[in-house]
């Protein structure tokens, strides 16, 4: 029966990992619309370039943050939660 | 092989220093803590040269995504960020497997570039205000 419940929380976490990771998707396809839309801008004022390239920069970096968070999520569900919810579960068994 | 945008290095350069005052304040935290090992200076260095160099591989990845048509544009970036992302996925794995690295300070460092550019997000507008202010 405790490897049973202990399977179940390993596959748990795993399993939540696995959605954590989801959310990578997202910077990905917002970074690729951001930079579409500064080719069109640079496209139409090539004088702009510098100015342009700064603030997609600083845009794309802080669209990658929720990426980041996800990815942190995930090896914390998988390195770190196994571990103190095993612990739970024996401390409530005795 | 191409030349860097000055834009680039400027801003990886900001971004390099924020992160070190970054760091070190961290380091600051944990001595005064009383929770300051070598993993902890180990993990701090593996998860700030992780985020510097991500920082610096995505200007790279968008300069080259500059320079393509949209469609183009937009396959480069989202194959630049998976491997970025595989990157700093990598780095987490190695400071959650390997002893040697505090889990805790990588991961707070994978996060200081990002605080760097807020910072200089508001630095920027500063800017902007004072030259429409001129």
């Amino acid at each position: 029966m405790l490897e049973l419940a202990i399977g179940i929380i390993l596959g748990g976490c795993a399993l939540g990992a696995g959605c954590a990771m989801i959310a990578g998707i997202g910077p990905g396809i917002g970074e690729g619309n951001a930079v579409a839309a500064a080719c069109e801008a640079i496209g139409r004022q090539p004088e702009s370039r510098s100015a342009v390239t700064t603030t997609m920069l600083m845009g794309c970096a802080v669209a990658e943050t929720t990426g980041l968070y996800a990815l942190v999520i995930a090896i914390l569900l998988i390195f770190v939660a196994p571990g103190r919810f095993v612990n739970i579960l024996l401390e409530s068994i005795g | 092989m191409k030349t860097i945008d000055p834009t680039i290095k400027k801003e990886t350069a900001f971004i390099a220093g924020m992160t070190l005052i970054l760091s070190a304040l961290m380091e600051a935290v944990f001595l005064i803590v009383g929770r300051w090992d070598l993993p902890v200076l180990f993990g701090n260095l593996l998860g700030s040269g992780v985020g510097i160099l991500n920082f610096f591989l995505m200007g790279i990845g968008l300069q080259k995504a500059l320079d393509k048509d949209e469609k183009g544009a937009k396959a480069t970036v989202a194959f630049s960020h998976q491997l970025r992302f595989f990157l700093m996925a990598l780095a987490l794995v190695l400071a959650g497997v390997l002893d040697c690295f505090n889990l805790l300070s990588t991961v707070l460092a994978l996060f200081f570039p990002t605080a760097g550019v807020y910072m200089r997000a508001f630095s920027v507008n500063k800017e902007a205000k004072e030259e429409a202010g001129e």
